[in-house]
């Protein structure tokens, strides 16, 4: 253990490579997609932080890779995988929804507080049967929670096309939300709003947990070894469960808050992947809620940047999704050697 | 029900299962190894594109799917790489790879043929059937007329059966999983043994891929596997790998696609439709689940 935590040069000399290694590939494949690296990289960060409304789009689209990110990794502190944050999303943004466009308590505050509740709630209902089924029954939750994805889809494309269509509308889609609901934007020519703060406040909760209360240590050691976890006392199903719920309430919250945010409605691909981006993230940040938010930070400066460079090149804007699986993938290669196979 | 119809429905079930049968007889081999395969929806991703674009430049469906299933074999040797070698969690680098192929094939896509979310061309030759017209109906329906990868399936489903429990490379596959210290103590490499059955799943799934892009629709489009990867990975978890039971299992899931697509023209809502193969898997699977739990319980 003392050994893992002296910075030793061979230690620095491989994070050095890693970042070298990254780079180079990633200069290849903007290379490869018809634009020289060096201006590619450039247009990336210029269209992501080149000015303050680039900066806050690229803070506001953080949002929900945190959410979905954190999603993942709170299972994932209990041995449990939780693929599945794409479906619950997607229902939690379909909670919200219906909510704002259907109901009115009066008080804006209260409003956006129970659209929110009602969208963690959401999600979290589809944690609940995978999560339920790994336990009671040991069905692998990585089917469960993937099918789950495609299922909530087809769902919610139903419920936006039939009962819950905007009659008003050509597209299938919901009403939009009645405006006590909507979180107003705080910056003028910006999408940014409070979203950003909550998403935060929500991350470092889950730290000072992790870290500082019994059960934070509890989810720990179910993780890490479940059978000593259950020696000591520690309740190891709900644990488990717990985990999945929580899992799920956040990615649920992640839709709520870009409904009561950003889009104020729901509509046809709604969610371009938040969920998939959202374990990338967990993987690279290893389960730890404040790297989540520095790596969600680089992820949303490679998408709205990638944007930019489809804008001024002809290097199609997928080209985020490529540069962060290569990232994870080659981390995931160092890390065996870095911190050594403890944890494999 | 109309003759017809039954005929269509077993045609387009046989049609669907093909790719699920295939993936998942090369995610069994890996799973036989010690290694529960989640990167067969990327394999067979990056078989589909690959088939379908060497198909539409050469003109020759066999040059495609030999193409597939190099970029099938390539992406699984890396995932051996990584599980096998650099001992990284195999969901993780599943996912990553998963992620990787989605985003890599679009983006190719994007720069290769200014394409939007799909790619099709008279231009792409599809895979040959077994054409032979006998003039009975049973026999030119139910028998014959399918793509030659689904007899080639079949086939392999019983060789791999074979090969598996009753030659000397099976049992080291299964004592790779089962007792991988054994493995070592006989001076065999585990990592050896994974890595050839991973070459072996990249074969197959690239041959999955094959079928879902040049023969069940000939085009490339966006995420076209939909999580068929993760069907056939409940067909392995559900035969625990045993190639005879994985090809029952797999034309049972080919039945709920063949429903699906069936159902689509009906009057209920096409959504409900396409959702139909997702839900039954988790059933199938929570059934095997209750089944085997009751078996616990009583002995």
């Amino acid at each position: 253990m003392q050994a893992a935590r002296t910075l030793s040069l061979r230690k620095l000399f491989l994070s050095l490579l890693l970042v070298v290694c990254i780079l180079s590939v990633w200069a290849l494949i903007i290379w490869f997609g018809g634009e020289s690296p060096f201006k590619g990289f450039s247009f990336i960060i210029e269209g992501s932080l080149g000015n303050h409304y680039q900066l806050l789009s690229t803070l506001n689209k953080m949002v929900p890779l945190i959410l979905a990110a954190a999603a993942v990794a709170v299972p994932a502190w209990t041995g449990m995988w939780n693929i599945g944050g794409e479906g619950q999303l997607l229902l939690g943004a379909f909670g919200a929804a219906l909510v704002g466009f259907s109901i009115d308590f009066g008080a804006g505050i209260v409003n956006i507080v129970v659209a929110l509740l009602v969208s963690a709630a959401f999600g979290m209902a589809w944690a609940a049967w995978p999560a339920i089924f790994k336990i009671k029954l040991r069905m692998d939750e990585v089917v469960t929670t993937l099918m789950g994805n495609y299922i909530a889809a087809q769902l919610i494309a139903y419920f936006i096309n039939k009962p819950f269509r905007d009659p008003r509308s050509p597209l299938a889609q919901t009403p939009y939300i009645k405006s006590s609901y909507v979180i107003p934007y705080l910056f003028e020519g910006s999408q940014f709003s409070a979203t950003f703060l909550i998403a935060i406040g929500i991350v470092l909760v889950l730290f000072v947990f992790r870290k500082k209360f019994i059960m934070g240590y509890e989810f720990e050691i179910t993780g890490s070894n479940s059978d000593f976890a259950e020696l000591s006392g520690v309740k190891v199903k709900k644990i488990k469960l717990l985990s999945m719920l929580i899992g799920g309430a956040l990615a649920g919250l992640a839709g709520g808050l870009l409904v009561l945010g950003m889009t104020q409605r729901v509509m046809q691909s709604f969610s371009p992947g938040y969920g998939f981006t959202g374990l990338l993230i967990c993987l690279l940040a290893f389960n730890d809620p404040l790297i989540i938010i520095g790596i969600a930070f680089l992820f949303s400066v490679l998408q709205t940047g990638s944007v930019n460079l489809q804008l001024f090149s002809s290097v199609p804007a997928e080209i985020s999704g490529v540069l962060q699986a290569v990232m994870v993938l080659f981390v995931a290669a160092f890390k065996t050697f870095i911190v050594g196979r403890r944890d494999s | 029900m109309d003759m017809e119809l039954i005929t269509t429905l077993f045609r387009t079930s046989i049609r669907m299962a093909t790719p699920i049968l295939l993936a998942s007889l090369g995610g069994a081999l890996t799973y036989h190894a010690g290694i529960i395969n989640v990167a067969m929806e990327g394999l067979m991703l990056i078989s589909a594109f690959f088939s379908v674009v060497f198909s539409y430049l050469t003109g020759n469906a066999l040059y495609g799917i030999i193409a597939g299933m190099m970029a099938s074999i390539l992406i699984s040797l890396l995932y051996s790489v990584f599980v096998s070698f650099l001992k990284a969690n195999n969901f993780a680098i599943g996912f990553a790879i998963n992620i990787l192929v989605s985003s890599l094939t679009l983006f190719l896509m994007r720069i290769m043929f200014q394409g939007e979310n799909a790619f099709n061309s008279p231009d792409i030759a599809p895979i040959a059937e077994l054409k032979l017209i006998t003039g009975n109906y049973f026999l030119d329906n139910y028998i014959l007329n399918f793509s030659i990868l689904t007899y080639l399936s079949i086939l392999i489903a019983f060789v791999l059966a074979f090969i598996v429990y009753k030659t000397s490379f099976g049992l080291r596959l299964r004592v790779c999983g089962e007792m991988p210290q054994a493995l070592t103590t006989a001076g065999v490499k585990v990592g050896f043994v994974q890595l050839c059955s991973s070459v072996l799943c990249g074969v197959l799934c690239g041959l999955a891929g094959a079928q879902l892009s040049l023969y069940n629709v000939r085009m490339f489009s966006r995420e076209m596997t939909g999580g068929r990867g993760f069907v056939a990975l409940a067909a392995i978890l559900i035969s625990g790998g045993k190639p005879k039971r994985i090809l029952i299992i797999s034309l049972l899931f080919g039945v709920f696609d063949a429903l699906s697509i069936k159902l689509q023209s009906e009057k209920i809502a096409p959504q409900f439709a396409l959702m139909l193969p997702y839900v039954m898997s988790v059933v199938v699977l929570l059934l095997f689940h209750l089944k085997t739990r009751k078996r616990l319980k009583n002995a």
